[in-house]
């Protein structure tokens, strides 16, 4: 506050400290006109006119105002016969010094226009020259810390304000870079910031002279983010509004590289996932291979009794469930989330529903299976260990998720230039809130989390794998109970009916 | 008939254990070395019939082991795969492999796959009577020389099976099973891609343009079928 008064004080005491300058130059002029080299009036008016030019290009209205009334005052009585008098003779100088008023007044006020124009060409080329270095500040902004500090102090460093806020659009949170002031108002701040209040600059001049307080939304096209509060010099409505776009574009910019790290982070997991399942699945497929071999010699190649042999039979079929386990695991976990490679051939669909059942012959032990498959149905065109493994999804889930005994059904059908492969099982069904959640990846049912060991993986995979042959999955409750999955798969290209 | 010797290869140990133990116990002379490198070395010194190789192991993995013997041997090779995919099956094969098996397996599928392997089309006893020529390719039934223009070209067995059936059976598409059963056994018929490997190895060598065949033509989704130059038997 003192330092604001001052500051006026001292504007006040050189202007004038100008003014007496004036008014020695004008009294030396006469001085040397009239004592020393006795000169007439059309010279020494001249010479005043000069005067004043200087005067208003160096200083301004006021000073050179100031000038032009001293110096028509002296001209009057030192030069006008009668001289040392204010009186004047001769009708024909009142025109003469009418006219000296007028062309010193007009020169002062045309030279005065020139240096105000040309000191705010001044003041906007140094609006601009901050602007700039404001720009280069926020590019370089810290993004793993709080922004609003980091745009508070760029601005009040380049635009010499004694207090610069920021308001958070999204936490309302304000921070004051510099002394607090009464004069920015809170409140306002954050109803421009929350896009309460319409948006706009507000600006109101404040005590010391060419201080204003400023308040200015911070938007990017259209959306309102925070907004700026400023008390400091002057500045033009285009660089307030530059000001804010800057500060608007680094939100901006920071909450995409923070999203971007988010996802960059969501998918290094994945990756680590993938390589910490295939390791391990190495690292169980390994003795198990020795299991597997160790035990089938024994059962092919040396003699033993008929329970014996039933033993065996028990560790290569448990060895065999293991196998189909692990290269489970390893097939998903080779699965790139969200876009599996698939390498597009023909398939004949009956095969394919065929092969995949034998593969689960053990899983599917003990649920009554039914396949109707339409009369003549086209090949589809797809990659058959995808599929495959896509199909061992929704078959796995039917079997997970019904109680033993009830029955699943497969059946596929086609249209025009499309394939639909349908499971349908007899269990309790899904939720309706959970008919889409159930997709996404690593989701677990709530009514059967607990109950039903998973990974959360088979579905999400199974919709990425068809998703990459630009057909659809989708699940539905069938009218007579149960869930329904259905797929679509493109027919063959030279197979399509026409 | 003299017996057969096989190389195992491996770096799991009770895997050596159990094949040393049930190949020898089938009558075949068995070999076990524990690295590719190992396996190289070993094929200097000694000679095998028939190799089972790893495909994972830590220095020289399986593909580039196959690679190596393929140099300079047309050894039959059988690849140990843990892995299902298609491209890697391919790379097995690229890399010269005649066929592969996926961890775990059984032994009997082994043992008769290694029957398979082993079993190779008979020498003709009369030789010199039996070479067919056609364009400029010269193939002796007998001796299984196959040359272009006078030119030696050196085939794998299994290629030279593939391209000696194709010559019994000239100018009629022959579906993949077929070919497949008849060269590598009665229990092989869906290993489609092995043949599209062999195929694509074989027209690298005896056709003059491989990526427009004039001889072993591709039937799409069907199989084979070996051209012969019009105006000749």
């Amino acid at each position: 506050m003192n330092f604001s008064n001052s500051e006026s004080a001292r504007l006040v005491g050189t202007r004038i400290l100008r003014i007496l300058v004036c008014l020695v130059l004008v009294a030396a002029i006469t001085w040397i006109a009239f004592a020393v080299l006795n000169v007439n009036a059309l010279i020494v008016g001249f010479a005043y006119v000069l005067t004043v030019l200087v005067v208003a290009a160096r200083w301004g209205m006021v000073e050179s105002f100031v000038t032009s009334v001293a110096a028509t005052l002296c001209l009057n009585y030192f030069f006008f016969p009668p001289v040392l008098s204010f009186t004047i003779a001769d009708p024909q100088n009142w025109v003469a010094l009418f006219a000296f008023m007028v062309t010193a007044i007009t020169a002062s006020k045309l030279s005065a226009s020139v240096r105000a124009g040309a000191a705010e060409a001044q003041a906007r080329r140094i609006e601009v020259e901050h602007l700039y270095q404001l720009s280069l500040s926020l590019m370089v902004v810290d993004t793993t810390k709080e922004l609003g500090p980091q745009i508070a102090v760029s601005v009040k460093k380049w635009f010499g304000c004694t207090t610069v806020a920021f308001c958070d659009g999204l936490t309302e949170d304000i921070h004051i870079e510099g002394s607090e002031d009464q004069r920015l108002e809170h409140e306002t701040l954050r109803a421009i910031a929350t896009g309460k209040e319409p948006w706009f600059i507000s600006r109101k001049r404040s005590a010391p002279v060419g201080v204003e307080v400023i308040a200015a939304p911070v938007a990017l096209g259209g959306k309102v983010l925070g907004s700026l509060g400023m008390i400091g010099p002057s500045l033009s409505e285009p660089a307030i509004q530059a000001i804010a776009s800057l500060a608007g574009v680094a939100i901006e910019h920071t909450r995409q590289q923070i999203v971007l790290g988010r996802i960059e982070v969501v998918r290094q997991n994945e990756r680590l996932r993938s390589l910490l399942l295939d390791a391990l699945a190495h690292d169980f497929l390994t003795p198990l291979t020795s299991i597997k071999s160790a035990v089938t010699t024994v059962r092919s190649e040396y003699k033993h009794e008929a329970e014996e042999d039933d033993f065996l039979a028990v560790v290569e079929e448990e060895a065999d469930k293991l196998g189909e386990m692990i290269n489970e695991a390893t097939d998903m976990a080779r699965i790139e989330p969200g876009k599996p490679r698939i390498r597009l051939r023909r398939i004949d669909v009956p095969a394919l529903i065929r092969s995949t059942l034998e593969r689960m012959k053990t899983m599917l032990e003990g649920h009554p299976l039914s396949v109707s498959i339409e009369e003549g149905i086209s090949s589809v065109n797809a990659d058959p260990d995808m599929m495959g493994l896509a199909l061992r999804q929704l078959l796995g889930n039917a079997v997970r998720y019904t109680p033993a005994e009830t029955a699943i059904a497969i059946l596929a059908s086609q249209t025009e230039d499309e394939v639909i492969i349908r499971v349908r099982d007899q269990g309790p069904g899904i939720p309706r809130d959970e008919l889409e959640a159930i997709f996404e990846r690593f989701y677990r049912g709530k009514r059967t989390q607990e109950s039903v060991a998973g990974t959360g993986m088979g579905l999400s995979i199974a919709r990425d794998i068809v998703s990459a042959h630009r057909g659809r999955l989708w699940v539905e409750n069938a009218p007579e109970g149960g869930a329904q999955f259905s797929f679509t798969l493109p027919v063959f290209p030279e197979d399509r009916k026409s | 008939m003299r017996t057969a010797r096989i190389l195992v290869v491996d770096d799991e140990p009770q895997l050596r254990r159990v094949m040393r133990a049930a190949l020898t116990k089938q009558g075949y002379i068995v070999g076990d070395v524990r690295s590719g490198e190992a396996a190289l070395e070993k094929l200097r010194e000694e000679r095998f019939d028939l190799i089972i190789l790893d495909r994972n192991m830590p220095g020289m993995g399986g593909v580039e082991a196959c690679r190596a013997i393929r140099e300079n041997s047309d050894i039959g090779i059988i690849m140990l795969t843990i892995r299902k995919s298609e491209e890697d099956r391919i790379e097995a094969l690229d890399a010269g492999a005649d066929d592969y098996i996926t961890k775990p397996f059984s032994m009997p599928e082994l043992f008769a796959r290694i029957r398979a392997n082993l079993r190779r089309a008979p020498l003709s006893p009369r030789q010199g009577s039996s070479v067919i020529a056609f364009g400029e390719i010269e193939v002796d039934l007998g001796t299984h020389h196959v040359s272009i223009q006078g030119r030696d070209v050196r085939l794998t067995p299994k290629q030279f099976e593939v391209l000696n059936f194709l010559v019994a059976n000239p100018n009629v598409s022959i579906p993949h099973a077929k070919i497949l059963q008849a060269v590598w056994g009665p229990d092989y018929g869906d290993e489609v891609e092995y043949l599209h490997v062999l195929v694509n190895q074989l027209r690298k060598r005896i056709e003059p343009d491989p990526s427009r065949p004039r001889y072993i033509l591709t039937e799409p989704w069907f199989g084979y079928r070996l051209q012969l130059p019009s105006g000749k038997p």
